[in-house]
């Protein structure tokens, strides 16, 4: 395979992630706005992103940025394991936000961790639009 | 001290009788990709046939606090990997490791970490030292493949733990 085949099939690839992730993301925005949710906000998501909240258990703060770092292009690791987390920003990692499932099994999980608590609609939503545009 | 525990987990395995068909040294690789790839997001894939079923089960029951963190499933995933886990543990796997890791316990201990079975954590204690010299230093045993670079693969034998060991003097950096 010579360097245009190459070339040619990233960019194939580039755009079958990219239609899959428009697919994914805006099939979850129209469900939270199913479920009560209004316009979503990338600064909104932004700001909550660095929020931190205290642990009920260790009393210690959490954040979104403790495992995914500030800046989403980058790698992050793994609060407890030190394993590294590819970067979320789809500009950074291609396969980022194209596949719903996974997306929402991993709020469920991490905004429990981070929140004690599940995430709203609103916040997905808000959560989503930011990581899309990074 | 150490040499003590790796001589002994050596007697230990190699204890298992010469019967007519050859064990398997080894737990060998996961067989499961979701498996694989669920549990190896956050951490090392451990092997099933390093716990009995029985902490397997435990583990699973309690992914909603999986030590401190969230690891919940959804339903079907979940079903998929408690199998995996169910037919693949060391009590219901036929390979020196894994018999080795049931000979350490007693039918009422219920390990909850791989790292935790007597087996595994004797052949461990002295990297957690302190006063270990050598390289790496690792604070937790959570990545096996820092050392036992064949891990993935399932196989536990190999490993480079000193500075004096080629292999891991060569290792990617």
């Amino acid at each position: 395979m010579n360097i245009v085949h190459r070339a040619i099939a990233a960019s194939i690839l580039g755009l079958a992630c990219g239609a899959a992730r428009a697919d994914a993301v805006s099939g979850l925005l129209a469900q939270y706005q199913k479920q009560g949710a209004s316009n979503f906000s990338a600064a909104s998501g932004q700001s909550m992103w660095i929020k931190p909240f205290n642990d009920p258990k260790t009393g210690e703060p959490r954040r979104c940025a403790t495992c995914h770092s500030e800046d989403l292009r980058r790698v992050g690791k793994h609060a407890t394991t030190g394993k590294a987390i590819e970067p979320l920003a789809p500009s950074a990692n291609k396969e980022r936000l194209t596949d719903a499932e996974k997306i929402e099994k991993w709020l469920l999980r991490n905004c429990k961790w981070v929140m004690a608590r599940e995430c709203t609609p609103q916040e997905k939503g808000d959560f989503l639009v930011m990581i899309q545009s990074r | 001290m150490k040499h003590c525990c790796r001589l002994a987990a050596v007697v230990l395995v190699s204890m298992a009788p010469f019967g007519a068909r050859a064990l398997e040294y080894d737990v060998g690789p996961n067989t499961s990709a979701s498996y694989a790839a669920e549990c190896g997001s956050c951490h090392f894939p451990y092997q099933p046939g390093l716990l009995p079923a029985r902490s397997w089960q435990r583990i699973m029951a309690n992914l909603h606090d999986h030590f401190g963190d969230n690891a919940e499933f959804g339903v079907k995933a979940r079903q998929a990997i408690q199998e995996y886990l169910a037919t693949h543990a060391a009590d219901v796997s036929d390979n020196l490791r894994s018999r080795a890791v049931m000979e350490s316990l007693a039918a009422a201990d219920v390990p909850q970490r791989v790292t935790t079975s007597p087996y595994i954590a004797g052949l461990h204690g002295g990297l957690l030292d302190p006063l270990r010299g050598g390289l790496p230093r690792v604070d937790n045993l959570v990545n096996c493949t820092t050392c036992h670079f064949k891990a993935e693969q399932g196989v536990f034998k190999a490993r480079r733990y000193t500075v004096s060991d080629e292999a891991f003097r060569a290792r990617p950096r």
